[in-house]
């Protein structure tokens, strides 16, 4: 009988705290439920996509931020989000970590449906524009952050801490707090401590817009070396255009809360859609006309600067005799020549206005009866390049494969 | 031999005169703290150590008797009373200190949501109460929790408090006026802090896999430890030393620090005891804040769940 309570009064007051403490736990619980929706969410099966945006839309107040967005990124594709401040890029990055929720749409990573899933549980993770490094962390604190968080310790924190410091170079700074570091170190410490979790798709906010433009070329050679390396899906968000062009496998040029055109650099520079794609790529020389009709494929349209072909869509939209449209023509497209001899078919007089000096190439601008036109001369090949304001050049008319036809 | 000079608002002065000058500045102050601080606390710390006369007096044995009976080993033998009113005091201030973080924390985050124009409003709300006397708040507080009073209707028909029971006194008017008392003290501080805390970093520990518990463990309470922690010890330190509030509305039943002191200096003529019992709260309550400081000061270390 006593012996038996004995048992009862070790049983009640060790064993059962000791089972529930080991499988009722709170946390345990939550972190398993985590993982497992981490993992449901991480299976590729099924998936061409690392990321599919479907008919997002946000809005702040009476604002909209994104407007029906639609986009869908290749496993291992470098994207960017490109467009001027306000365009709504960042709100669509924040949509897809899960940092901010789509008023309406889809969110999928690799096929699975995370539109309502909260941050903590997506396999993404961000570079954040500030770093947002925790200031009472070491730099190796901060790095293993994720990793804690997923309740992984010992050898395997430390070998995927140290390797992922080694890759990012800052293991010299592993006892530092952050406020220690300059802002290109910094940077560093936010992608490692990203990167060591190992996510499918990185998202990255502007990573090096507090940097100097040294340190940036540097980081985009490093960083796309280091995308190609991992094959990690990289979404990109700049509102610098060489920066842009220069990482990108495709470009999304956003304006006012949808994307204006998607393409790769060369895709958006030589074919703009519209006007702001045309002139927020670089510059353009805009001509407003009237379509004339066709030729050889080509569209013929009445400007300022004469009968111009269009040979931008192949001839693809036809559009009727009498239409109103705007064509772009790229500096560097524009040809001049020396005032020399009589003037050919097509060819005016032009008077040069300003002219700024870059090194490899002058930037001209000319006066051609009225018409003011943009022209960029590379300085090895050009000896025109050298004609100073008020000098006289010949302006060659435009071949119809540098006229671009805009929508508009 | 180079001549330091220094610029100080538009003013050149040496080393030598700089130093004047701070000095000066500094001396009020300084002789203040030394007259009115300094001096009665060593005279405190000394009398704590000398012996009651006949009547009353303060004389000359040199004795830890003092002490001896504070731990409690009087003429009656062993006897715990002193070492519980200490315990009961610092837990009064702990209990209040508590409650307030438990009632501040949600108030200052809630402070520091609302817009500019409300966030005014809302400050000024929370410092109301000071601009009424404690006593009057505390015989308030009697008056609001009295049997006869809605308050203790509302709790006899909810059934919890038997019918005809007041709500007062008890631990529940103690508390309730202890934290209305003191919230202040903390929640000021706190909003401070909360004001100007870095939300992406919270963003970054969502996006690194911290769930709502971790984000506020790792990413928002070591923001907002500093005005946390300044909170804490105002509400903590005169929260201990409290005795006005418990007799009041606790049915003045059990002794507090105060209490003990005050009685010690008063009807007991026993100066020699009444400064020990201030000398041995003093030195736990610092030793308290010497730990807190150490807690809040220490740095880049990260304890695993």
């Amino acid at each position: 009988m006593r012996g038996s309570s004995v048992v009862w009064i070790l049983f009640v007051t060790r064993f059962i705290p000791k089972v529930l403490l080991r499988n009722c736990g709170l946390k345990k619980l939550i972190a398993k439920r985590d993982a497992r929706d981490t993992k449901r969410a991480m299976s590729v099966e099924g998936s061409t996509h690392a990321v599919e945006v479907i008919d997002v839309t946000r809005q702040f107040n009476s604002c909209t931020a994104l407007d029906q967005v639609s986009l869908t990124i290749a496993p291992r594709e470098f994207l960017s989000l490109l467009g001027p401040s306000g365009c709504g890029k960042t709100t669509l990055l924040r949509i897809i970590a899960g940092l901010e929720l789509a008023d309406s749409g889809t969110v999928r990573l690799m096929g699975n449906d995370v539109t309502r899933v909260p941050a903590h549980r997506r396999p993404v993770n961000t570079v954040f524009q500030s770093y947002a490094l925790f200031p009472h962390l070491t730099i190796r604190d901060n790095v293993a952050f994720g990793l804690r968080m997923k309740r992984i310790a010992g050898a395997e924190l430390d070998r995927r801490v140290d390797a992922v410091m080694e890759l990012t170079q800052i293991t010299a700074f592993a006892a530092r707090l952050p406020a220690q570091l300059s802002g290109g170190q910094r940077q560093r410490v936010a992608l490692a401590r990203a990167l060591v979790n190992e996510p499918k798709v990185l998202l990255l906010d502007e990573p090096l817009g507090a940097l100097d433009l040294k340190l940036r070329r540097q980081l985009q050679i490093e960083l796309l070396a280091l995308q190609r390396r991992l094959g990690i899906t990289f979404i990109f968000v700049t509102h610098d255009q060489e920066e842009a062009l220069a990482m990108s496998d495709r470009i999304a040029v956003m304006n006012a809360g949808h994307i204006e055109q998607l393409g790769d650099a060369r895709e958006l520079y030589e074919l703009p859609r519209n006007r702001f794609v045309a002139q927020f790529l670089g510059t353009c020389n805009l001509l407003a006309g009237t379509v004339r009709g066709t030729r050889e494929g080509s569209l013929l349209v009445e400007t300022e600067w004469g009968e111009l072909a269009s040979g931008s869509r192949g001839g693809a939209r036809s559009l009727a005799p009498g239409t109103r449209c705007t064509l772009a023509i790229r500096p560097e497209k524009v040809i001049l020549r020396e005032p020399e001899g009589p003037l050919r078919a097509g060819e005016r007089e032009a008077r040069v206005l300003h002219s700024v000096y870059n090194g490899s190439d002058t930037e001209l601008s000319v006066d051609a009866g009225g018409l003011t036109l943009q022209v960029n001369c590379m300085n090895a090949t050009a000896s025109i390049a050298s004609r100073q304001p008020g000098q006289r050049v010949i302006v060659l008319p435009p071949p119809a494969e540098s006229v671009i036809l805009l929508e508009d | 031999m180079p001549l330091t000079l220094r610029v100080e608002r538009g003013e050149v002065l040496t080393a030598r005169q700089r130093t004047l000058r701070i000095l000066g500045a500094s001396a009020p102050g300084v002789a203040w703290l030394a007259l009115f601080f300094a001096v009665p606390i060593l005279l405190i710390v000394g009398v704590s150590f000398l012996s009651r006369g006949s009547y009353g007096t303060v004389e000359a044995p040199v004795t830890f008797e003092s002490y001896r009976r504070l731990a409690g080993f009087g003429w009656l033998g062993f006897d715990a009373l002193y070492p519980l009113i200490l315990v009961r005091s610092l837990a009064l201030g702990m209990g209040t200190a508590l409650l307030c973080v438990l009632a501040g924390l949600p108030l200052a985050f809630f402070i520091a949501s609302l817009s500019s124009r409300w966030k005014t409003t809302a400050l000024t709300l929370v410092v109301i109460p000071f601009w009424t006397n404690l006593l009057i708040r505390t015989y308030a507080w009697q008056i609001l929790l009295a049997s006869d009073g809605w308050l203790a209707r509302a709790a006899g028909a909810v059934g919890l408090i038997g019918p005809g029971e007041g709500l007062y006194p008890g631990i529940f008017a103690v508390y309730a006026c202890m934290v209305c008392d003191y919230l202040p003290f903390l929640v000021l501080p706190l909003y401070a802090s909360v004001e100007k805390l870095d939300w992406t970093i919270a963003e970054a520990a969502m996006d690194l896999g911290a769930n709502r518990w971790n984000v506020f463990r790792h990413a928002i309470l070591p923001q907002i430890r500093p005005g946390l922690v300044a909170g804490i010890i105002l509400v903590f330190l005169p929260a201990t030393g409290q005795f006005v509030i418990p007799d009041l509305l606790g049915g003045a039943k059990t002794a507090l620090l105060g209490n003990a002191i005050q009685q010690q200096f008063g009807p007991n003529l026993d100066w020699p005891f009444g400064s020990s019992i201030a000398v041995v709260s003093l030195a736990v309550v610092m030793i308290g804040l010497w730990f807190m400081a150490r807690q809040a000061g220490k740095k880049g270390e990260m304890e695993l769940l």
